[in-house]
Protein backbone atom coordinates (compact mmCIF):
# COMPACT_ATOMS: atom_id res chain seq x y z
CA UNK A 1 0.00 0.00 0.00
CA UNK A 2 2.82 2.19 0.72
CA UNK A 3 4.20 1.89 -2.38
CA UNK A 4 0.91 2.20 -4.46
CA UNK A 5 0.67 5.52 -2.51
CA UNK A 6 4.27 6.74 -3.73
CA UNK A 7 3.50 6.16 -6.84
CA UNK A 8 0.34 7.97 -6.82
CA UNK A 9 1.95 10.88 -5.22
CA UNK A 10 4.40 10.95 -8.06
CA UNK A 11 1.82 10.58 -10.61
CA UNK A 12 -0.14 13.35 -8.97
CA UNK A 13 2.84 15.57 -9.11
CA UNK A 14 3.51 15.17 -12.58
CA UNK A 15 0.04 16.00 -13.54
CA UNK A 16 0.03 19.24 -11.83
CA UNK A 17 3.89 19.74 -13.63
CA UNK A 18 2.40 19.14 -17.25
CA UNK A 19 -0.79 21.17 -15.78
CA UNK A 20 0.74 24.20 -14.45
CA UNK A 21 4.25 24.86 -16.57
CA UNK A 22 4.07 26.37 -20.19
CA UNK A 23 5.44 23.22 -21.72
CA UNK A 24 4.30 23.29 -24.73
CA UNK A 25 4.73 26.95 -25.54
CA UNK A 26 8.79 26.61 -25.09
CA UNK A 27 8.06 24.45 -28.39
CA UNK A 28 5.68 26.58 -30.33
CA UNK A 29 7.26 28.58 -33.20
CA UNK A 30 5.94 30.94 -35.41
CA UNK A 31 7.15 32.16 -38.65
CA UNK A 32 7.38 35.68 -40.58
CA UNK A 33 7.26 35.40 -44.38
CA UNK A 34 9.23 38.54 -45.88
CA UNK A 35 8.70 38.29 -49.62
CA UNK A 36 11.66 40.92 -50.38
CA UNK A 37 12.96 42.66 -53.19
CA UNK A 38 16.52 41.82 -52.31
CA UNK A 39 17.42 42.46 -56.01
CA UNK A 40 16.34 45.13 -58.69
CA UNK A 41 15.53 48.71 -58.53
CA UNK A 42 14.05 48.64 -54.49
CA UNK A 43 16.73 46.68 -53.07
CA UNK A 44 17.95 50.09 -51.60
CA UNK A 45 15.82 49.99 -49.14
CA UNK A 46 14.76 46.75 -48.53
CA UNK A 47 17.95 44.51 -47.93
CA UNK A 48 18.69 47.00 -45.30
CA UNK A 49 15.23 46.85 -44.00
CA UNK A 50 14.46 43.04 -44.05
CA UNK A 51 18.56 42.48 -42.94
CA UNK A 52 17.37 44.87 -39.30
CA UNK A 53 13.95 42.60 -39.20
CA UNK A 54 16.22 39.44 -39.38
CA UNK A 55 18.15 41.04 -36.95
CA UNK A 56 15.90 41.50 -34.21
CA UNK A 57 14.48 38.25 -34.76
CA UNK A 58 17.52 36.50 -33.93
CA UNK A 59 17.38 38.64 -31.04
CA UNK A 60 14.35 37.43 -30.10
CA UNK A 61 14.86 34.36 -30.18
CA UNK A 62 18.42 34.55 -28.35
CA UNK A 63 16.33 36.01 -25.22
CA UNK A 64 14.30 32.48 -26.21
CA UNK A 65 11.65 34.35 -27.54
CA UNK A 66 8.83 35.99 -27.20
CA UNK A 67 7.20 34.35 -23.69
CA UNK A 68 9.11 30.80 -24.95
CA UNK A 69 7.30 31.29 -28.15
CA UNK A 70 10.27 31.34 -31.69
CA UNK A 71 10.10 33.06 -34.16
CA UNK A 72 11.18 31.67 -37.81
CA UNK A 73 12.16 34.47 -40.13
CA UNK A 74 11.79 33.06 -43.68
CA UNK A 75 12.57 35.64 -46.26
CA UNK A 76 11.88 35.19 -50.29
CA UNK A 77 14.46 37.15 -52.82
CA UNK A 78 11.18 38.31 -55.23
CA UNK A 79 13.30 40.16 -57.48
CA UNK A 80 11.15 43.09 -57.77
CA UNK A 81 8.64 40.48 -60.12
CA UNK A 82 5.40 40.55 -58.48
CA UNK A 83 4.98 36.45 -60.53
CA UNK A 84 7.21 35.51 -58.31
CA UNK A 85 5.72 37.10 -55.21
CA UNK A 86 2.31 35.79 -55.80
CA UNK A 87 3.70 32.00 -56.48
CA UNK A 88 5.33 32.30 -52.87
CA UNK A 89 2.44 34.00 -51.25
CA UNK A 90 0.04 31.43 -52.31
CA UNK A 91 3.26 28.56 -51.09
CA UNK A 92 3.37 30.22 -47.68
CA UNK A 93 -0.62 31.15 -47.32
CA UNK A 94 -0.86 27.07 -46.73
CA UNK A 95 1.86 27.00 -43.91
CA UNK A 96 -0.39 27.52 -40.39
CA UNK A 97 2.72 28.38 -38.73
CA UNK A 98 2.88 31.69 -41.23
CA UNK A 99 1.18 33.89 -39.00
CA UNK A 100 2.05 37.48 -40.98
CA UNK A 101 3.82 38.54 -44.45
CA UNK A 102 5.78 41.29 -44.86
CA UNK A 103 5.68 42.75 -48.70
CA UNK A 104 7.80 45.76 -50.43
CA UNK A 105 5.74 45.78 -53.76
CA UNK A 106 2.79 48.20 -54.21
CA UNK A 107 1.25 46.18 -56.86
CA UNK A 108 0.92 42.92 -55.27
CA UNK A 109 -0.41 44.89 -52.02
CA UNK A 110 -3.00 45.79 -54.59
CA UNK A 111 -3.36 42.47 -56.12
CA UNK A 112 -3.39 40.32 -52.56
CA UNK A 113 -6.35 42.94 -51.10
CA UNK A 114 -8.64 41.04 -53.79
CA UNK A 115 -7.15 37.67 -53.26
CA UNK A 116 -7.60 38.10 -49.35
CA UNK A 117 -11.36 38.65 -49.21
CA UNK A 118 -12.37 38.34 -45.29
CA UNK A 119 -9.63 36.26 -44.55
CA UNK A 120 -7.53 38.00 -41.27
CA UNK A 121 -3.94 37.77 -41.70
CA UNK A 122 -1.21 40.54 -40.91
CA UNK A 123 0.52 42.17 -44.40
CA UNK A 124 2.78 44.67 -43.58
CA UNK A 125 3.35 47.28 -46.80
CA UNK A 126 5.19 50.35 -47.45
CA UNK A 127 3.01 53.11 -47.69
CA UNK A 128 0.17 52.81 -49.84
CA UNK A 129 -2.67 55.34 -49.05
CA UNK A 130 -5.52 52.85 -50.09
CA UNK A 131 -4.80 50.48 -47.09
CA UNK A 132 -5.96 53.09 -44.71
CA UNK A 133 -8.88 53.93 -46.89
CA UNK A 134 -10.14 50.15 -47.01
CA UNK A 135 -9.17 49.24 -43.62
CA UNK A 136 -8.09 45.63 -43.92
CA UNK A 137 -5.27 42.87 -43.53
CA UNK A 138 -2.48 45.48 -44.77
CA UNK A 139 -0.69 47.99 -42.44
CA UNK A 140 1.58 50.14 -43.82
CA UNK A 141 5.20 50.98 -42.48
CA UNK A 142 4.86 54.59 -41.61
CA UNK A 143 2.27 57.30 -42.37
CA UNK A 144 1.51 56.69 -46.35
CA UNK A 145 2.90 58.51 -49.07
CA UNK A 146 0.05 61.05 -49.30
CA UNK A 147 0.42 61.69 -45.63
CA UNK A 148 4.26 62.60 -46.34
CA UNK A 149 3.53 64.56 -49.24
CA UNK A 150 1.71 66.47 -47.13
CA UNK A 151 3.57 67.33 -44.66
CA UNK A 152 6.30 68.02 -47.42
CA UNK A 153 3.95 70.60 -48.66
CA UNK A 154 3.07 71.88 -44.96
CA UNK A 155 7.31 72.38 -44.43
CA UNK A 156 6.68 74.27 -47.92
CA UNK A 157 4.52 76.50 -47.72
CA UNK A 158 6.31 77.19 -44.00
CA UNK A 159 10.03 77.55 -46.38
CA UNK A 160 8.29 80.04 -48.58
CA UNK A 161 7.00 82.41 -46.17
CA UNK A 162 10.25 82.22 -43.75
CA UNK A 163 12.22 83.24 -46.77
CA UNK A 164 9.33 86.47 -47.23
CA UNK A 165 8.50 85.69 -50.48
CA UNK A 166 5.24 86.68 -52.05
CA UNK A 167 2.05 84.87 -53.80
CA UNK A 168 2.49 80.99 -53.72
CA UNK A 169 5.03 78.38 -54.54
CA UNK A 170 5.18 76.59 -57.70
CA UNK A 171 5.75 72.50 -56.79
CA UNK A 172 6.68 70.08 -59.70
CA UNK A 173 6.41 66.70 -58.93
CA UNK A 174 9.00 64.37 -60.21
CA UNK A 175 8.52 60.12 -59.52
CA UNK A 176 8.84 56.50 -61.43
CA UNK A 177 5.77 55.81 -63.19
CA UNK A 178 4.45 53.00 -61.02
CA UNK A 179 1.59 52.87 -58.65
CA UNK A 180 3.96 54.01 -56.00
CA UNK A 181 5.05 56.93 -57.85
CA UNK A 182 1.63 57.74 -58.01
CA UNK A 183 0.51 57.33 -54.78
CA UNK A 184 1.48 60.42 -53.23
CA UNK A 185 -1.21 62.41 -55.33
CA UNK A 186 -4.25 60.90 -54.70
CA UNK A 187 -4.92 63.02 -51.70
CA UNK A 188 -2.06 64.57 -51.65
CA UNK A 189 -2.84 66.82 -54.59
CA UNK A 190 -6.38 67.49 -52.51
CA UNK A 191 -4.04 69.07 -50.05
CA UNK A 192 -1.56 71.09 -51.85
CA UNK A 193 -4.83 72.90 -53.52
CA UNK A 194 -5.86 73.79 -50.10
CA UNK A 195 -2.79 75.29 -48.99
CA UNK A 196 -3.05 77.19 -52.06
CA UNK A 197 0.14 75.91 -53.38
CA UNK A 198 0.23 75.61 -56.99
CA UNK A 199 0.94 72.34 -58.29
CA UNK A 200 2.90 71.57 -61.75
CA UNK A 201 1.70 68.42 -64.06
CA UNK A 202 3.47 65.31 -62.66
CA UNK A 203 6.59 63.74 -64.46
CA UNK A 204 6.73 59.79 -64.43
CA UNK A 205 9.33 58.51 -65.39
CA UNK A 206 10.33 54.31 -65.64
CA UNK A 207 12.54 53.26 -63.04
CA UNK A 208 16.51 52.22 -64.25
CA UNK A 209 16.39 55.90 -66.57
CA UNK A 210 19.30 56.80 -66.88
CA UNK A 211 19.02 60.78 -67.37
CA UNK A 212 16.28 62.95 -66.31
CA UNK A 213 17.10 65.81 -68.51
CA UNK A 214 13.81 65.92 -70.11
CA UNK A 215 11.47 66.03 -67.16
CA UNK A 216 13.76 68.86 -65.82
CA UNK A 217 13.71 70.72 -68.42
CA UNK A 218 9.69 70.95 -68.42
CA UNK A 219 9.37 71.37 -64.72
CA UNK A 220 12.00 74.23 -65.10
CA UNK A 221 10.63 76.00 -68.04
CA UNK A 222 7.12 75.65 -65.74
CA UNK A 223 8.56 78.06 -62.88
CA UNK A 224 9.13 75.61 -60.46
CA UNK A 225 10.17 76.72 -56.73
CA UNK A 226 10.20 73.58 -55.55
CA UNK A 227 10.14 69.58 -56.69
CA UNK A 228 9.20 66.93 -55.14
CA UNK A 229 10.91 64.03 -56.05
CA UNK A 230 9.09 59.80 -55.27
CA UNK A 231 11.31 57.17 -56.92
CA UNK A 232 14.08 55.09 -54.60
CA UNK A 233 17.63 55.71 -54.10
CA UNK A 234 20.11 55.86 -55.64
CA UNK A 235 17.05 57.20 -58.96
CA UNK A 236 16.84 60.53 -56.66
CA UNK A 237 20.25 60.81 -56.44
CA UNK A 238 20.78 60.37 -59.75
CA UNK A 239 17.72 63.16 -60.81
CA UNK A 240 19.84 65.31 -58.07
CA UNK A 241 23.15 64.46 -60.55
CA UNK A 242 20.72 65.60 -63.81
CA UNK A 243 19.84 68.83 -61.79
CA UNK A 244 23.02 69.76 -60.32
CA UNK A 245 24.58 69.66 -63.77
CA UNK A 246 21.97 71.69 -65.44
CA UNK A 247 22.14 73.91 -63.02
CA UNK A 248 19.00 73.89 -61.30
CA UNK A 249 19.51 73.43 -57.31
CA UNK A 250 20.62 76.89 -57.26
CA UNK A 251 17.28 77.93 -58.32
CA UNK A 252 15.09 75.29 -56.86
CA UNK A 253 14.17 73.47 -53.75
CA UNK A 254 14.31 69.50 -54.10
CA UNK A 255 13.00 67.61 -51.56
CA UNK A 256 12.45 64.02 -51.51
CA UNK A 257 9.82 61.48 -49.98
CA UNK A 258 11.32 58.54 -47.84
CA UNK A 259 12.74 56.27 -50.13
CA UNK A 260 15.61 59.16 -50.46
CA UNK A 261 19.25 59.06 -49.71
CA UNK A 262 20.39 57.86 -46.69
CA UNK A 263 23.70 58.27 -45.23
CA UNK A 264 25.34 56.12 -47.25
CA UNK A 265 24.30 57.60 -50.33
CA UNK A 266 24.74 61.28 -49.24
CA UNK A 267 28.51 60.42 -48.37
CA UNK A 268 28.96 58.86 -51.45
CA UNK A 269 27.42 61.65 -54.32
CA UNK A 270 27.81 64.52 -51.17
CA UNK A 271 28.16 67.31 -54.54
CA UNK A 272 24.89 65.91 -56.24
CA UNK A 273 22.78 65.61 -52.94
CA UNK A 274 23.95 68.77 -51.54
CA UNK A 275 20.65 70.76 -49.76
CA UNK A 276 18.31 68.07 -50.59
CA UNK A 277 15.57 68.24 -48.23
CA UNK A 278 14.55 64.56 -47.12
CA UNK A 279 10.98 63.32 -45.38
CA UNK A 280 11.69 60.70 -43.45
CA UNK A 281 9.56 58.74 -41.07
CA UNK A 282 12.50 56.62 -39.68
CA UNK A 283 16.03 58.11 -38.14
CA UNK A 284 18.36 59.02 -40.13
CA UNK A 285 22.11 60.28 -39.87
CA UNK A 286 23.90 60.18 -36.79
CA UNK A 287 20.62 60.12 -35.47
CA UNK A 288 20.07 56.62 -35.98
CA UNK A 289 23.53 55.71 -36.04
CA UNK A 290 23.87 56.71 -32.24
CA UNK A 291 20.35 55.30 -31.42
CA UNK A 292 21.29 52.60 -28.66
CA UNK A 293 18.92 49.99 -29.55
CA UNK A 294 20.21 50.19 -33.57
CA UNK A 295 23.91 50.27 -32.35
CA UNK A 296 23.46 47.48 -30.63
CA UNK A 297 21.79 44.99 -32.69
CA UNK A 298 23.85 45.97 -35.48
CA UNK A 299 27.15 45.59 -34.19
CA UNK A 300 25.98 41.90 -32.66
CA UNK A 301 24.71 40.39 -35.54
CA UNK A 302 26.63 42.34 -38.54
CA UNK A 303 29.88 43.10 -36.82
CA UNK A 304 30.72 45.99 -38.96
CA UNK A 305 31.08 49.81 -38.34
CA UNK A 306 28.25 51.75 -38.02
CA UNK A 307 29.10 54.14 -40.58
CA UNK A 308 28.34 51.13 -43.13
CA UNK A 309 24.85 50.84 -41.98
CA UNK A 310 21.71 52.11 -44.07
CA UNK A 311 19.30 53.93 -42.50
CA UNK A 312 16.51 51.65 -43.22
CA UNK A 313 17.90 48.80 -40.86
CA UNK A 314 16.17 50.69 -38.44
CA UNK A 315 13.13 50.78 -39.62
CA UNK A 316 13.57 47.05 -39.99
CA UNK A 317 14.30 47.07 -36.58
CA UNK A 318 10.71 48.59 -36.15
CA UNK A 319 9.37 45.60 -38.20
CA UNK A 320 10.27 43.18 -35.12
CA UNK A 321 9.57 45.23 -32.41
CA UNK A 322 5.78 45.57 -33.59
CA UNK A 323 5.67 41.90 -34.19
CA UNK A 324 7.22 41.13 -30.53
CA UNK A 325 4.97 43.63 -29.31
CA UNK A 326 1.69 42.30 -31.27
CA UNK A 327 3.09 38.43 -30.08
CA UNK A 328 3.26 39.28 -26.39
CA UNK A 329 -0.14 40.82 -26.21
CA UNK A 330 -1.58 37.71 -28.24
CA UNK A 331 0.24 34.82 -25.80
CA UNK A 332 -1.28 37.48 -22.63
CA UNK A 333 -5.01 36.73 -24.46
CA UNK A 334 -5.06 33.20 -25.69
CA UNK A 335 -1.72 31.25 -24.52
CA UNK A 336 1.00 30.40 -26.93
CA UNK A 337 -0.73 26.87 -28.29
CA UNK A 338 -3.91 29.11 -29.66
CA UNK A 339 -2.04 31.89 -31.67
CA UNK A 340 -3.20 31.94 -35.39
CA UNK A 341 -3.39 35.11 -38.11
CA UNK A 342 -6.55 36.22 -36.80
CA UNK A 343 -5.38 36.48 -32.80
CA UNK A 344 -2.02 38.85 -33.96
CA UNK A 345 -4.03 40.50 -36.47
CA UNK A 346 -5.90 41.53 -33.78
CA UNK A 347 -3.21 42.59 -31.27
CA UNK A 348 -1.41 44.54 -33.98
CA UNK A 349 -4.38 46.82 -34.06
CA UNK A 350 -3.77 46.97 -30.29
CA UNK A 351 -0.49 48.21 -30.55
CA UNK A 352 -1.91 51.93 -30.32
CA UNK A 353 0.77 54.69 -29.15
CA UNK A 354 3.53 51.73 -28.79
CA UNK A 355 6.77 53.88 -28.40
CA UNK A 356 9.58 52.47 -31.09
CA UNK A 357 12.27 54.17 -28.95
CA UNK A 358 12.69 57.31 -31.54
CA UNK A 359 13.54 55.11 -34.19
CA UNK A 360 9.93 56.10 -35.43
CA UNK A 361 7.13 57.61 -34.25
CA UNK A 362 4.59 56.00 -32.06
CA UNK A 363 2.58 53.61 -33.22
CA UNK A 364 -0.47 54.27 -34.47
CA UNK A 365 -2.12 51.18 -35.89
CA UNK A 366 -5.52 50.71 -34.20
CA UNK A 367 -9.16 49.22 -35.27
CA UNK A 368 -9.56 52.62 -37.72
CA UNK A 369 -5.75 52.92 -38.25
CA UNK A 370 -3.17 51.14 -40.55
CA UNK A 371 -0.68 53.49 -40.49
CA UNK A 372 2.74 52.94 -39.13
CA UNK A 373 2.82 55.94 -37.48
CA UNK A 374 1.69 59.77 -38.08
CA UNK A 375 5.00 61.68 -37.91
CA UNK A 376 7.75 62.33 -40.23
CA UNK A 377 11.31 64.56 -39.74
CA UNK A 378 12.77 66.61 -42.22
CA UNK A 379 16.51 66.01 -42.86
CA UNK A 380 18.94 68.01 -44.68
CA UNK A 381 21.57 66.87 -46.64
CA UNK A 382 24.85 68.98 -46.12
CA UNK A 383 28.06 68.63 -46.74
CA UNK A 384 27.78 64.51 -47.05
CA UNK A 385 25.89 64.48 -44.40
CA UNK A 386 22.26 64.34 -43.17
CA UNK A 387 21.29 66.68 -40.50
CA UNK A 388 17.88 66.71 -38.85
CA UNK A 389 16.26 69.83 -39.36
CA UNK A 390 13.08 69.61 -37.44
CA UNK A 391 11.35 67.47 -34.73
CA UNK A 392 8.65 64.84 -35.06
CA UNK A 393 5.60 66.43 -37.19
CA UNK A 394 2.61 65.04 -37.14
CA UNK A 395 1.27 64.41 -40.73
CA UNK A 396 -1.67 65.80 -42.28
CA UNK A 397 -4.31 63.34 -42.85
CA UNK A 398 -4.39 63.57 -46.67
CA UNK A 399 -5.81 59.77 -47.34
CA UNK A 400 -9.34 61.32 -46.22
CA UNK A 401 -9.33 63.64 -49.09
CA UNK A 402 -9.31 61.62 -52.29
CA UNK A 403 -12.30 59.93 -53.48
CA UNK A 404 -11.57 56.25 -52.59
CA UNK B 1 -33.50 -12.03 -40.31
CA UNK B 2 -32.25 -15.32 -42.16
CA UNK B 3 -28.61 -14.74 -42.53
CA UNK B 4 -29.16 -15.59 -46.44
CA UNK B 5 -31.95 -12.61 -46.44
CA UNK B 6 -29.42 -10.63 -44.35
CA UNK B 7 -26.59 -10.81 -46.96
CA UNK B 8 -29.14 -10.17 -49.46
CA UNK B 9 -29.89 -6.72 -47.76
CA UNK B 10 -26.16 -6.05 -47.52
CA UNK B 11 -25.33 -6.21 -50.84
CA UNK B 12 -28.29 -3.80 -52.22
CA UNK B 13 -26.32 -1.53 -49.75
CA UNK B 14 -23.52 -1.36 -50.69
CA UNK B 15 -24.76 -1.31 -54.43
CA UNK B 16 -26.92 1.62 -53.90
CA UNK B 17 -24.24 3.41 -52.06
CA UNK B 18 -22.01 2.70 -55.08
CA UNK B 19 -24.29 4.20 -57.58
CA UNK B 20 -24.57 7.43 -55.87
CA UNK B 21 -21.01 8.12 -54.94
CA UNK B 22 -20.56 7.50 -58.54
CA UNK B 23 -22.97 9.78 -59.94
CA UNK B 24 -21.68 12.33 -57.28
CA UNK B 25 -18.13 12.02 -58.63
CA UNK B 26 -19.70 12.12 -62.49
CA UNK B 27 -21.49 15.42 -61.25
CA UNK B 28 -18.20 16.83 -59.65
CA UNK B 29 -16.27 16.19 -62.79
CA UNK B 30 -19.10 18.18 -64.80
CA UNK B 31 -19.29 20.76 -62.63
CA UNK B 32 -15.47 21.28 -62.67
CA UNK B 33 -14.23 21.02 -66.04
CA UNK B 34 -10.38 20.08 -66.09
CA UNK B 35 -7.97 23.05 -66.18
CA UNK B 36 -5.80 23.30 -69.27
CA UNK B 37 -3.06 25.35 -69.67
CA UNK B 38 -1.09 26.18 -73.37
CA UNK B 39 1.54 28.06 -74.26
CA UNK B 40 2.72 30.11 -76.70
CA UNK B 41 5.09 29.73 -78.86
CA UNK B 42 5.92 26.27 -77.37
CA UNK B 43 9.26 26.60 -78.28
CA UNK B 44 11.57 30.07 -77.33
CA UNK B 45 14.80 31.22 -77.94
CA UNK B 46 16.51 32.71 -75.19
CA UNK B 47 17.26 36.33 -76.77
CA UNK B 48 16.54 39.87 -76.32
CA UNK B 49 13.31 39.36 -79.42
CA UNK B 50 11.78 37.87 -76.05
CA UNK B 51 11.01 41.16 -74.49
CA UNK B 52 8.88 42.11 -78.08
CA UNK B 53 7.38 38.60 -78.00
CA UNK B 54 7.48 37.47 -74.33
CA UNK B 55 6.02 33.94 -73.87
CA UNK B 56 2.27 33.91 -73.24
CA UNK B 57 -0.27 31.66 -71.73
CA UNK B 58 -3.81 30.40 -71.90
CA UNK B 59 -5.84 28.60 -69.43
CA UNK B 60 -9.36 27.07 -68.78
CA UNK B 61 -11.20 25.21 -66.27
CA UNK B 62 -10.51 28.06 -63.47
CA UNK B 63 -12.60 29.37 -60.54
CA UNK B 64 -14.62 32.38 -62.17
CA UNK B 65 -12.53 36.03 -60.88
CA UNK B 66 -9.40 33.85 -59.04
CA UNK B 67 -5.71 34.93 -59.75
CA UNK B 68 -3.80 31.99 -61.50
CA UNK B 69 0.01 31.60 -61.24
CA UNK B 70 1.90 30.04 -63.86
CA UNK B 71 5.58 28.39 -62.17
CA UNK B 72 8.18 27.36 -64.11
CA UNK B 73 9.29 23.64 -62.44
CA UNK B 74 12.56 23.80 -61.88
CA UNK B 75 14.49 20.29 -63.20
CA UNK B 76 16.90 18.66 -60.59
CA UNK B 77 20.28 20.12 -61.37
CA UNK B 78 18.82 23.64 -62.74
CA UNK B 79 19.91 26.38 -60.42
CA UNK B 80 17.99 29.33 -60.79
CA UNK B 81 19.66 33.05 -59.53
CA UNK B 82 18.33 33.45 -55.97
CA UNK B 83 15.87 30.02 -56.10
CA UNK B 84 16.55 27.98 -52.94
CA UNK B 85 17.09 24.35 -54.39
CA UNK B 86 14.23 23.53 -51.76
CA UNK B 87 11.74 25.91 -54.02
CA UNK B 88 10.67 23.18 -56.35
CA UNK B 89 9.31 25.86 -58.93
CA UNK B 90 8.81 29.79 -59.64
CA UNK B 91 6.49 31.91 -60.53
CA UNK B 92 6.95 33.27 -64.05
CA UNK B 93 3.44 34.89 -64.63
CA UNK B 94 -0.18 35.08 -63.39
CA UNK B 95 -3.75 36.29 -64.90
CA UNK B 96 -7.20 36.82 -63.56
CA UNK B 97 -9.72 34.66 -64.64
CA UNK B 98 -12.48 35.45 -66.32
CA UNK B 99 -16.25 34.60 -65.93
CA UNK B 100 -16.02 31.59 -67.82
CA UNK B 101 -12.82 30.44 -65.52
CA UNK B 102 -10.86 31.48 -68.81
CA UNK B 103 -7.40 33.39 -68.29
CA UNK B 104 -4.60 34.71 -70.58
CA UNK B 105 -1.32 35.79 -69.00
CA UNK B 106 2.04 36.48 -70.60
CA UNK B 107 5.43 36.90 -68.83
CA UNK B 108 6.35 40.56 -67.57
CA UNK B 109 9.29 41.62 -68.94
CA UNK B 110 10.98 41.33 -65.12
CA UNK B 111 10.27 37.96 -65.08
CA UNK B 112 11.79 37.39 -68.62
CA UNK B 113 15.22 38.85 -67.33
CA UNK B 114 15.05 37.13 -63.91
CA UNK B 115 13.93 33.46 -64.61
CA UNK B 116 15.00 33.02 -68.65
CA UNK B 117 18.09 35.65 -69.19
CA UNK B 118 18.85 35.30 -65.36
CA UNK B 119 20.46 38.26 -65.50
CA UNK B 120 22.07 40.37 -62.47
CA UNK B 121 20.19 43.87 -61.75
CA UNK B 122 22.73 47.36 -61.37
CA UNK B 123 22.17 49.30 -57.76
CA UNK B 124 20.01 51.42 -60.23
CA UNK B 125 17.64 49.18 -61.78
CA UNK B 126 19.18 48.19 -64.99
CA UNK B 127 19.12 44.49 -65.56
CA UNK B 128 23.01 43.46 -66.09
CA UNK B 129 23.29 41.19 -69.03
CA UNK B 130 27.02 40.62 -68.62
CA UNK B 131 26.27 38.54 -65.39
CA UNK B 132 23.50 36.85 -67.54
CA UNK B 133 23.41 32.41 -66.70
CA UNK B 134 20.71 31.71 -69.14
CA UNK B 135 18.49 28.60 -68.42
CA UNK B 136 19.86 25.67 -69.85
CA UNK B 137 18.06 24.18 -72.73
CA UNK B 138 15.85 21.60 -72.27
CA UNK B 139 12.00 20.95 -72.80
CA UNK B 140 10.42 22.60 -69.10
CA UNK B 141 7.13 21.71 -67.53
CA UNK B 142 4.93 25.01 -66.73
CA UNK B 143 2.24 24.55 -64.30
CA UNK B 144 -0.78 27.26 -64.24
CA UNK B 145 -2.82 27.18 -60.72
CA UNK B 146 -5.92 28.82 -59.24
CA UNK B 147 -5.13 30.68 -56.37
CA UNK B 148 -8.71 29.76 -54.22
CA UNK B 149 -9.74 26.14 -56.21
CA UNK B 150 -6.27 24.88 -56.25
CA UNK B 151 -7.02 23.87 -59.67
CA UNK B 152 -4.13 22.69 -61.82
CA UNK B 153 -2.61 22.55 -65.71
CA UNK B 154 0.39 21.89 -66.86
CA UNK B 155 2.00 22.21 -70.58
CA UNK B 156 5.67 22.17 -71.44
CA UNK B 157 7.51 24.55 -73.23
CA UNK B 158 10.96 23.95 -74.87
CA UNK B 159 14.21 26.60 -74.58
CA UNK B 160 17.22 26.84 -76.57
CA UNK B 161 20.19 28.94 -77.12
CA UNK B 162 20.90 31.24 -80.13
CA UNK B 163 23.20 29.34 -82.13
CA UNK B 164 26.84 30.77 -83.01
CA UNK B 165 26.92 31.82 -86.99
Amino acid sequence: MRIRGFWGLISVALWVACTLLPARAASVEVTWVELADLTGPVAGLDVPGTMGLEDYIKDINAKGGVDGVRVKFTCVDTRYDVARALSSFKRYRREDSVLAIGIVSTPLGKMLKEIMGKEKMVITVPGDGEFQAHIGNFFTWGPTYQDAFAAAMDWVLQDWQKQGRAGSPLVGYLAWDSPYGKEPLRGGKQYAEKLGIGLLPPEFFPSGTPKHDVYLSRIEAAGANYVYVACVDPAPTNIMRDATAMGLTKKIQFISDYWGPTTLGVGTHPDAVERMVIVSFFLRGEEAQSHPLIKRIWSTYRKEPIEKMNEMYGNGIVWGMNLEAALRDAIKGVGANKLSREILYESYQRLTGMSREGINGPCAYSQTSRRGSDQVRFYRCMNGKLLSISDWVKTPDAVALHSW
Amino acid sequence: MKPLAARKELVSMVAVAAIWVGLQMGAAAQQAPKAQLTVSPQRITLSAQLLKEPPSFKGSGFKPGESVTIDLVIPKGVKIKTVPEAESSVGVAFGKANEKGEFEAKMAPTAIFNWLLQVDWTTEGKPDLTKATPLPPGVYELRAAGMESDAVATATMEVTHPTNQ
